[in-house]
């Protein structure tokens, strides 16, 4: 699509640039919880994990802070075209940020109950994280520019993760074969793992809607 | 030309003098269907739907050329009565303008001159009949002897509606038919315009798009005397294929 001239309503345009803004910043915030998350899995910390909790109340907050305004948006500029199709991905992809900062805060409190064992078990893991955190990343960078082509990217990629996914799950089994005595321990791992391919889903997903409006 | 289309306006251009105000328009409209022109002042919509009952044949500057099919016959035949096609295409304007008569009247005239039906019981029943079909027959029946002009303005453009019904056309066209009206006013005339599309064809310039895309089926966007994009009203307003439309219908053009 070609690049957008502005609105004659120059209110309309700014309007536009906030709720962008709002998302984009969730999105940062979404990031670095993964981030800390997959830290308390390295470390276990109360304090990071306490930081993770804050940083899912304060996605909320924008959350709600967002959907008033594409509300009000709707209301008084009643949006046509591809204005209208960015706010329908708007208002959808707040529930994804939302779900991707829970899902956050729940690899922590997993993290926090997960005895440290040798670093071998952890290392997929932290590389699933690492590539979770592009994903989420890419999403948002390809929302901040409209960037249709990184959004397929980031789906294309997608399958990567999920072929990750089941070669930990794999893992982890043997794992459970080997030494029984840590299986709760792994079960944990395993949930982890099924958090950061539902992280990643939900990446997916907010590149199909950047795409739903910007082809 | 398909059996759904009513109207298939070939190749029309239309100078005013020297001035070329349509530069060749090609557009199919659907039978019963509500087909909305939109487009900026002087883009050439509505000097297209004159075209449509050639009420430009009044302009002396006016020069024509193209065809415009009308269930499959060319109303620039040089054979065509102008008169008889004016009664197969009817038209409302922008400021509700009834005769200076009685609301009976204003309905009667028109069918009366054209020998549409006789004075009493006949021409009694079509006059219900057409005020019923433009929703205004409850809000008039006991008032039928007072002037049209008495009546709110909203009502006054409701009358026009049915005066314009009562000599039975197939086609209605509506040059922005709302824009002197109240929103309440303005919503009662847009009901009013989808239950008539089940009986007329009807072609509306608005230039509101909210309306347009609140009420017509199929949407034309014109821009300097050029067809743009003709399209689904859905699609045109969700998704329009051209960068112009696009622009214009989000509020971003000049």
């Amino acid at each position: 699509m070609a690049k957008k001239t502005q609105h004659i309503m120059k209110r309309f345009d700014k309007e536009l640039e906030e709720v962008k803004e709002i998302v984009l910043s969730m999105g940062e915030l979404v990031e670095q919880s993964i981030k800390d998350a997959m830290e308390t899995l390295i470390s276990p910390s109360e304090d990071l994990a306490h930081k993770i909790l804050n940083c899912d109340k304060k996605i909320e907050e924008l959350e709600a802070e967002c959907e008033e305004l594409a509300q009000s948006i709707i209301v008084r500029r009643q949006p046509t075209a591809s204005d209208l199709r960015f706010i329908i991905a708007i208002i959808k992809l707040l529930k994804d940020l939302e779900y991707m900062g829970h899902l956050s805060a729940s690899i922590s409190s997993m993290a926090l109950q997960t005895v440290k064992q040798p670093t071998e078990y952890y290392d997929s893991l932290e590389s699933m994280g690492e590539k979770v955190v592009i994903q989420v990343h890419d999403a948002f960078k390809a929302l901040a520019n409209s960037n249709s082509k990184l959004a397929h990217k980031v789906i294309d990629r997608d399958q990567k993760i999920n072929k990750r996914y089941r070669v930990i799950q794999r893992e982890v089994l043997t794992y459970m074969l080997e030494e029984p005595h840590s299986i709760s321990h792994l079960l944990n791992l395993s949930n982890v793992a099924k958090q950061l391919e539902r992280i990643a889903d939900h990446a997916v997903h907010v590149s199909k809607l950047v795409i739903s409006y910007s082809e | 030309m398909s059996s759904s289309m009513k109207i298939s306006i070939k190749q029309l251009k239309l100078w005013y003098g020297d001035s070329e105000a349509l530069h060749g328009i090609d557009l199919d409209i659907k039978q019963n269907k509500v087909t909305a022109f939109i487009g900026p002042s002087g883009c050439g919509k509505s000097t297209l739907l004159r075209c449509l009952n050639r009420m430009n044949d009044q302009i002396a500057a006016c020069r024509i050329e193209g065809k415009i099919l009308m269930d499959g016959e060319n109303i620039y035949d040089p054979s065509v009565d102008v008169v008889q096609l004016r009664t197969h295409v009817g038209m409302v304007f922008q400021k509700p303008n009834p005769f200076p008569k009685t609301i009976y009247e204003n309905i009667a005239y028109a069918p009366r001159i054209h020998g549409l039906a006789k004075k009493g019981i006949e021409m009694d029943q079509l006059v219900e009949t057409s005020l019923r079909k433009a929703s205004l027959w409850d809000e008039v029946k006991d008032k039928l002897q007072q002037p049209g002009t008495a009546l709110s303005g909203g009502q006054q453009q409701r009358l026009c509606i049915a005066r314009t019904i009562a000599v039975q056309p197939s086609v209605i066209l509506m040059d922005e038919p709302c824009s002197a009206l109240d929103p309440i006013a303005t919503l009662k005339i847009e009901e009013l315009i989808d239950e008539l599309k089940q009986d007329y064809t009807i072609i509306m310039v608005t230039h509101s798009m909210q309306q347009a895309a609140r009420i017509s089926d199929e949407t034309a966007f014109f821009y300097m005397g050029d067809l743009i994009e003709y399209s689904d009203t859905e699609a045109m307003f969700t998704q329009p294929k051209e960068q112009q439309t696009e622009d214009y219908i989000t509020g971003r053009f000049g």
